[in-house]
């Protein structure tokens, strides 16, 4: 789908040709996303995913998320990087980031069709594992308009689950959250660890593109 | 990079597709139907049988109304004349406009009533009436009249007259008189969509193909009936394979383009800085004091902290005042397309550094030194409402855009940044169309710009270009124009030997008051014109009108475009009124004198999109008459602006602008400066950010 939609982008660049090099930064902005476009399209294949073993984590101090995105093959780990109230911001290296309401996310940015903000319900709600409630995603479509997308939800415990996270087995309770609404329907799922600790996962970040998963490697320290 | 459709146009396409016929018009074959293609889409066309080729860009001007602009190549056009030149290709240009008079209903078909080729030499003309119906969700019926050409073979009569001679003359007017005029003929066809891919057509044409097939003998018209079968390879590419009037095989491809949505969604780009909250007051009252403006140095370490901050989203903060709760600062957006997301960013590397007395942050964007508009934020805002649901509404409604107004008092630059001194090398390609001899030709060279700015408004720039390749050169073109050859020798420009110096100008801009902005140009203009040039311009942020007025005076470069002139010169200009009519309409008139010393008025009228995408169309007319002005009579064209962000779905304020005329000839032709007002200002004022407001938060 990636390649399909670029190749108008090359085309463009084809036609118009413009790059090159210089003190004029943008112009070498366009001419290296012409570049990744053009690899892109030739490769068809994302980054490899990198092998993560609980000795490198441990060389590690600060609390981290492993997140992955299996519909752009990526994965990649996310660590605490800014506060306001009750929402923590959690950063990769390259600069995306992914914003949760205690452990529920409510905005991404840098990954393209970014969630701009929704509403969740509350961690305290989820862990309870039964109830119902109303959900909103808001987006930016193509002409940078803002879309919102409302479902109802409902709440089910699954039932306990013992997970491995990076070789560490952990007792979950399984919760999922089912959602119908008019742009389809989608499921999240949640493992908490003693109480509301969410230690492992899956929210959605976009239909139809799909999830992403959420592992807690390292704790606070 | 990441980009996907997702979020695209979710619009559907009914039952099947609008699909596009020969001419590149809404269609079975080679004949129209009575569909229209959704609104704002961008066609391009190529289809080809036997000797005849046509290349075709539609726009579909409003849900109802589209506008065609084709050029087609009839090979072995002398066949039949002996000792004529047998390679020779009869090429020519033509304009379309359709009219959906009905939308397609349960019981009621979609009807169109279409004009082809009405102004022009007129070798397509003809007008229809045709209406097309689903019968089944897959499966439609296309039943019409035509006139003119498209009432050449089995016509039933001539309800309306004979159609009368034309009399085309030098082409370029149109042929009112023609109109559903003479012999009328039915034509008709079926369209069967197999699936989500593939579709089949068959059709009845009435063109006769007189003059192709019976009086050039270019290929046999053997049946009225074509047949073809169509896959749908993307969304955005159409091909098809055909056979023709019983003796030729045909083949197409059809191009389409939403201009209002980016084919790959919301715009990939790195996460901005958060907002950083303040603490408290209670739990830290010192850092709330406003002590630190007593600071020498804190505005310099202020601008620095921030240009940190800020030059990897390819922002500068040029300049910041203050007071203790104040904040006003500078900026020069480099790279967002949406402005709103330049300021949105530069609000929040405002949370991140400035003290936390600073209650309210005033945003200025700067375009070539001058004040464009000011944002008004409260940083309490910013920090409520990051995370809350529809946080880009509820900004807005606490934001203010404003004319930028006086410079906050102890305003200071930052002194590193002037002067400054910036280049680029890349290559450029610049064709010219529609040549009998080459209908394409076309440069590729390496064009070396530079600019130094010694002061905020005082700009010395300059472009040299040096060609690689090309063919541009091989035109043996000699100017027939009675009027001073102002463009009409412009292949003599294109024969330039070695580095030619595009342009080498000092430029001044400036804002007197907060809505009138001011520019002198002075030195190489362009390539083939020196001189000075003056602008003045008011416009409002928050008006959709703004007027100009541009005096210019200008002298003929030499042909081989070093420092040098010719003899001829002029003074021109143009008194300019620019309105944003509303949904997306703009409209321009200029009334003044061009370079050839004509008087008269240029009307533009643009379809502007969020997005920067731009359709538009002008038409300029002179003292000077047709018989003066020569092929086309007057001079008109079609300008389509695409910016790159759209194609490549990555922030980037870069766009490529192509002006199609059908000839460029001496009346009516204007001045080409860098840095007109209008273009530089607008696209700060509220209209235009607000237009992209919901990439305040991305």
């Amino acid at each position: 789908m990636i390649t399909r939609m670029k190749w108008s982008g090359l085309l463009l660049l084809a036609g118009i040709g413009l790059g090159g090099c210089g003190t004029d930064s943008e112009t070498l902005v366009a001419l290296r996303m012409a570049t990744s476009a053009a690899k892109e399209a030739i490769t068809k294949r994302g980054p490899p995913a990198p092998a993560v073993t609980r000795a490198m984590l441990d060389t590690y101090s600060t609390p981290m998320i492993m997140a992955e995105i299996p519909a752009l093959k990526l994965t990649t780990f996310v660590v605490p990087f800014a506060q306001n109230g009750d929402v923590e911001t959690w950063s990769t290296v390259d600069d995306k980031t992914v914003s949760f309401r205690h452990g529920i996310m409510v905005a991404t940015r840098g990954f393209g069709a970014d969630i701009m903000q929704a509403t969740a319900p509350s961690v305290a709600q989820l862990a309870s594992g039964s109830g119902s409630h109303d959900r909103a995603y808001y987006y930016l479509d193509g002409a940078d308009q803002t879309q919102r997308f409302d479902y109802h939800c409902a709440i089910a415990l699954t039932g306990n689950e013992a997970i491995t996270v990076v070789s560490e087995q952990h007792l979950t309770r399984h919760v999922t959250e089912t959602c119908t609404g008019k742009a389809g329907s989608f499921v999240n799922e949640y493992w908490f660890e003693g109480g509301n600790f969410l230690r492992q996962s899956k929210q959605l970040l976009v239909q139809p593109l799909g999830s992403i998963t959420f592992r807690q490697v390292i704790d606070n320290g | 990079m990441l980009g996907w459709a997702l979020l695209a146009s979710t619009e559907l396409h009914g039952e099947t597709w609008p699909s596009l016929n020969f001419y590149g018009v809404t269609g079975l074959i080679d004949m129209p139907s009575g569909e229209a293609q959704p609104d704002a889409h961008l066609t391009i066309s190529s289809a080809h049988f036997g000797p005849v080729s046509r290349t075709t860009l539609s726009f579909q001007i409003t849900p109802r109304l589209s506008g065609s602009f084709r050029y087609m190549g009839v090979r072995d056009w002398n066949k039949a004349i002996a000792g004529a030149d047998p390679t020779y290709t009869y090429y020519d240009r033509s304009f379309d406009l359709r009219y959906q008079v009905l939308k397609e209903g349960r019981f009621v078909p979609a009807v169109t009533v279409g004009f082809q080729d009405f102004i022009g030499t007129s070798l397509l003309s003809g007008e229809y009436i045709a209406a097309t119906k689903h019968l089944t969700p897959t499966l439609k019926f296309t039943a019409g009249l035509g006139w003119g050409r498209l009432g050449s073979y089995g016509s039933i009569g001539s309800p309306f007259g004979d159609r009368p001679p034309i009399d085309f003359g030098l082409g370029g007017t149109a042929n009112f008189g023609q109109w559903f005029r003479g012999p009328v003929a039915p034509f008709g066809g079926v369209e069967w969509q197999v699936n989500d891919k593939w579709a089949v057509k068959a059709e009845y044409s009435s063109d006769a193909y007189d003059l192709e097939s019976t009086s050039r003998q270019t290929f046999n018209r053997n049946s009225p009936f074509n047949f073809g079968v169509e896959y749908q390879a993307y969304d955005t590419l159409r091909l098809g394979a055909y056979y023709m009037y019983g003796s030729e095989v045909g083949v197409a491809a059809h191009i389409a383009m939403n201009p209002q949505q980016r084919p790959m969604g919301g715009v990939s780009d790195t996460a901005p800085d958060p907002v950083q909250p303040r603490p408290s007051r209670a739990a830290d009252p010192e850092a709330w004091s406003p002590e630190w403006i007593t600071q020498a140095d804190a505005g310099p370490v202020l601008i620095e902290n921030l240009n940190k901050r800020l030059n990897r989203d390819g922002i500068v903060v040029e300049a910041l005042g203050y007071t203790g709760s104040t904040a006003q600062i500078r900026i020069r957006n480099i790279r967002y397309d949406a402005e709103a997301e330049a300021i949105g960013r530069v609000a929040r590397a405002m949370t991140q550094t400035m003290p936390a007395s600073v209650e309210v942050f005033e945003i200025v964007p700067v375009v070539n030194g001058i004040a464009t508009a000011k944002v008004t934020l409260r940083r309490s805002d910013l920090e409520a409402l990051e995370f809350a649901p529809g946080a880009a509404e509820a900004i807005r409604a606490r934001t203010t855009i404003s004319d930028a107004g006086a410079a906050i008092p102890g305003l200071a630059y930052d002194p590193a940044l002037y002067p400054r001194f910036t280049w680029s090398l890349g290559p450029y390609v610049r064709t010219a169309l529609f040549d009998p001899d080459a209908p394409v030709r076309a440069d590729l060279g390496l064009r070396l710009q530079a600019d130094y700015q010694i002061a905020p408004g005082l700009i010395v720039s300059g472009a040299v270009a040096k060609k690689v390749v090309g063919t541009l050169d091989q035109s043996t073109r000699i100017s027939d124009s009675v009027l001073p050859h102002v463009r009409s020798e412009a292949n003599l420009y294109d024969k330039a030997e070695g580095a030619t110096i595009e342009r080498l100008t000092l430029a001044w801009y400036t804002h007197f008051g907060s809505q009138i902005y001011g520019r002198i140009t002075a030195g190489y203009l362009e390539r083939m014109y020196g001189g000075v040039s003056t602008e003045l311009l008011w416009k409002p942020v928050n008006s959709p009108l703004a007027l100009g007025i541009e005096v210019n005076y200008a002298r003929q470069r030499d042909f081989d475009q070093q420092f040098g002139f010719q003899n001829y010169d002029v003074v021109t200009g143009h008194a300019s009124a620019y309105y944003q009519i509303g949904n997306n309409y703009h409209a321009q008139l200029d009334v003044g004198r061009y370079l050839a010393g004509d008087v008269g008025a240029t009307l533009s009228l643009d379809r502007e999109f969020a997005n920067g995408w731009r359709v538009g169309a002008f038409a300029t007319l002179t003292d000077v008459s047709f018989a003066d002005f020569g092929e086309g009579s007057f001079d008109k064209g079609i300008q389509i602006e695409i910016p790159f962000t759209w194609a490549l779905g990555t922030p980037t304020r870069r766009s490529s602008t192509a002006v199609i005329r059908p000839i460029l000839r001496d009346g009516g032709a204007r001045l080409d400066v860098q840095g007109r007002l209008y273009d530089l200002v607008r696209d700060y004022d509220a209209s235009s950010l607000d237009a992209q407001w919901g990439r305040f938060w991305k």
